[in-house]
């Protein structure tokens, strides 16, 4: 077992910030070919990000929920589709974790191993000789064509008619690969989507998806749900500040045409379109970091989770990520005709947030809806809280 | 001199959630009389509310922002009219502070003192080899029918032959009183309009305010403390906050104590609590009362850092102060309008606490400090790289 010195906190989100240049020289052609570019997966790599997520003991650092943030929202202002997919792997290799030890060791002997996720049930899984046979298909698979293995669910039909809700485990060369990913938003995530056809999986690589939900698990780490909601809180908050980055980047030499202004930086109207969308930023980074803080503290004192608590994080995603739309929408209304070239940033944060915003976990209508049926009093109407 | 023990954050805090219901109880007949009723002041007296910015050595506590905010939310929870003469007030002691410790060592007498006022300059002033003779009218004062004293601005010539406003503290005995307060929110404040008849100022009851904009104070024995360093800016913005939360706040506790009970009429919703519209505007009014707090918060956290390690502000410090309590109020006011309009018909009745705190936080919300667009545009232009249009940054 090799042991690794984990990087300080400071020093991963330092590299993070080095590499935003490189993520948004790439941007354009990760836009244009619909998936990473080979240079990003190595920068990602290189800088250790692949290794938040995995455990001490297998080579990985543990990193913080804090950190984790900082660091996919650092790459977020480079680009949203690196941020997106660095999530995904980020959120993947932390539910390998909660697979028995030898999966994990299996699967954990690749150095900075690239895993995909995905939380839809879409295949079927019948228990087979030790294990399950597997068919069915996955849309939305980010980064899959350039990772090793996949955790997707699935359903086993149960005695009575009914499906029990199962996580599996799946080696990428096991699945087929269906290219469709021509999207409005998000293209460099690479998003596609996998078939099974009769794929054999040994029985200890498939986990009831219940207690998992519910962080009634093996190891002793932060619910699922709250987790996988921050980590994609993070990627609002990249492309939040992307847009003000790129907006800024632009005022200096842009008049309002066909108005008497010389310059956009002295209309008034400029000025709360940079106050508002500055602010709506400033809380989409209080609720990425209170959920953050919530998962570092429960991690630290051991605290159960409340189903309070659990709804307040799912609220937390839904605004950050509504917060953040909001921003980059007045901020891409502010930068004019000349900004829908395709090679300019603001265009495509713009498509890349409305994306995120439309993910069935992300949806802020979704997640208000399930908050606000907590506070009044009523049951979830989903498992996944 | 009597040695004042000053109460912990908590202990202090808590004495305030404990004169909610004395607020609350008071609010209707503050909102029917025009001015707050007296219980309502003599609680937050005996709670020390009125002590919290006035100098430790005359019995005050000298509080800290944090512990401002705290308070401004139970005060806000209680009632919105004594919650914002209790933000008036906190501002004159606050100003008055920066006055020759003689003038202090007078109006300071009473640790609970209450001083009305505002900044706005109105009238004139005529300068005198002895003080000024001041003549004018003053709107919006907020607790003036029980105040000692009041707080002025009025232009008058300096040395060098300019325009330039003077502040004033002034006995409330010198001043006639207008009830012109007759209006759609904080109608309790008793926000009278006060006259000044050629009225003496002796000199030491007077600073120049560009002393006061380049922090040129007057005391010596309170130079040293951190709660009056500064720029007015800082600790203006962040006494506004509190109370507006803690509006918002109530209005969420109005809700929540109806929905279990209400039906939604013409709908087959047995009650409101069951309606997924309720919901939505639950969750959302939540999140926009929370983001609230968290600027509040982010606020306090900068002017208490400022004030303990004398670091000068940025202008875009400066700036941030504005727009802070200016997204304060307008989160508020966007929260309160939902909890107002899932209140049904049922919620405007006088004796419905949601139809006053919406009429209050609207009030509170036009306000020209707390203007949301006003405080907006003033950060965005320094965001932008203009210089400010104002001295009051």
């Amino acid at each position: 077992m090799s042991v690794t010195k984990a990087p300080q906190k400071a020093e991963l989100v330092r590299r993070a910030s080095s590499l935003i240049p490189l993520f948004r020289e790439k941007a354009l052609w990760m836009d244009e070919n619909r998936c990473m570019h080979q240079d990003a997966i190595d920068a990602l790599t290189n800088a250790g990000f692949l290794k938040m997520r995995v455990p001490v003991r297998y080579g990985g650092y543990d990193t913080d929920m804090r950190t984790i943030v900082d660091v996919i929202s650092e790459v977020g202002r480079g680009d949203g589709s690196v941020s997106w997919t660095l999530a995904m792997w980020a959120l993947s290799a932390w539910m390998v974790g909660l697979f028995p030890e030898a999966v994990q060791e299996e699967v954990f002997s690749t150095p900075d191993v690239r895993i995909c996720g995905i939380l839809s049930p879409g295949a079927i899984a019948v228990p087979a000789n030790g294990g399950y046979l597997v068919n069915g298909k996955w849309s939305f698979n980010t980064g899959a064509r350039q990772s090793m293995w996949n955790t997707n669910a699935a359903v086993v039909p149960t005695a009575d008619g009914g499906h029990d809700p199962v996580m599996t485990l799946i080696p990428i060369s096991d699945l087929e690969i269906i290219d469709d990913w021509y999207t409005s938003g998000l293209r460099g995530s690479g998003s596609v989507t996998t078939i099974a056809k009769d794929v054999f999986i040994p029985a200890e690589r498939v986990l009831p998806m219940e207690p998992l939900l519910q962080g009634q698990h093996l190891s002793n780490l932060a619910p699922f749900m709250p987790t996988a909601c921050t980590t994609v809180s993070a990627v609002a908050l990249g492309l939040a500040n992307a847009a003000k980055d790129a907006f800024f980047e632009r005022l200096p030499g842009r008049r309002i045409t066909f108005t008497s202004y010389e310059r956009q930086s002295e209309a008034p109207v400029t000025h709360l379109e940079v106050a508002e969308a500055t602010t709506k930023i400033d809380e989409t980074g209080f609720h990425a970091y209170r959920a953050a803080d919530m998962i570092d503290t429960k991690g630290a004192s051991g605290e159960p989770w409340t189903l309070e608590e659990r709804a307040r994080v799912r609220l937390d995603l839904g605004a950050a990520c509504q917060r953040a739309k909001e921003a980059v929408e007045i901020l891409d209304s502010a930068s004019g005709g000349s900004s829908i070239y395709r090679d300019v940033p603001i265009q495509r944060i713009e498509r890349d947030v409305k994306t995120l915003n439309l993910h069935a976990i992300v949806h802020p209508a979704t997640n208000l809806e399930l908050y606000g049926r907590i506070i009044c009093g009523l049951e979830p109407n989903t498992p996944y809280i | 001199m009597e040695a004042v023990k000053i109460p912990s954050r908590s202990e202090l805090v808590q004495r305030v959630a404990d004169i909610v219901p004395v607020l609350r109880a008071n609010a209707e007949w503050g909102d029917r009389n025009r001015r707050l009723a007296d219980e309502s002041v003599n609680a937050m007296i005996d709670a020390g509310v009125l002590r919290m910015l006035v100098p430790t050595q005359y019995g005050g506590y000298e509080s800290d922002m944090q512990t401002i905010v705290d308070v401004g939310i139970q005060l806000g929870r209680g009632d919105g009219s004594p919650a914002f003469c209790a933000t008036a007030w906190w501002a004159q002691c606050w100003a008055v502070a920066h006055f020759p410790d003689s003038v202090q060592d007078e109006v300071f007498a009473s640790p609970d003192v209450r001083i009305c006022g505002t900044l706005v300059p109105n009238g004139k002033g005529e300068i005198t080899k002895d003080g000024a003779v001041v003549s004018g009218e003053w709107g919006f004062n907020s607790g003036a029918w029980h105040s000692q004293w009041k707080f002025l601005s009025t232009p008058a010539i300096n040395a060098a032959g300019e325009i330039e406003p003077i502040a004033a503290v002034v006995p409330m005995s010198d001043l006639e009183i207008v009830d012109d307060w007759d209006v759609a929110g904080l109608r309790g404040t008793g926000s009278i309009t006060l006259v000044a008849r050629d009225v003496f100022i002796p000199r030491e009851r007077f600073q120049w305010l560009g002393e006061v904009a380049r922090q040129e104070y007057g005391s010596e024995r309170n130079a040293d403390s951190p709660c009056y360093r500064g720029p007015i800016v800082g600790v203006l913005s962040n006494i506004n906050t509190g109370k507006q939360v803690g509006l918002a706040q109530a209005a969420r506790e109005a809700f929540f104590e109806r929905i279990h009970h209400r039906p939604i009429q013409h709908t087959s919703y047995a009650t409101q609590a069951e309606w997924p519209i309720t919901h939505l505007q639950a969750a959302e009014a939540d999140l926009k009362i929370d983001e609230a707090e968290y600027h509040a918060r982010t606020l306090a956290a900068l002017v208490d850092h400022k004030n303990y390690s004398n670091e000068p502000y940025t202008m875009r410090e400066r700036a941030y102060c504005r727009v802070a309590v200016g997204r304060v109020s307008q989160l508020c006011h966007e929260a309160v309008n939902i909890y107002n309009m899932a209140s049904g018909a049922g919620g405007i009745y006088s004796s419905m606490p949601i139809q006053r705190i919406q009429r209050d936080i609207q009030a509170i919300s036009l306000h020209a400090l707390n203007m949301p667009i006003k405080n907006l545009e003033l950060y965005g232009r320094v965001l932008c790289g203009l210089e400010p249009n104002t001295f009051f940054i």
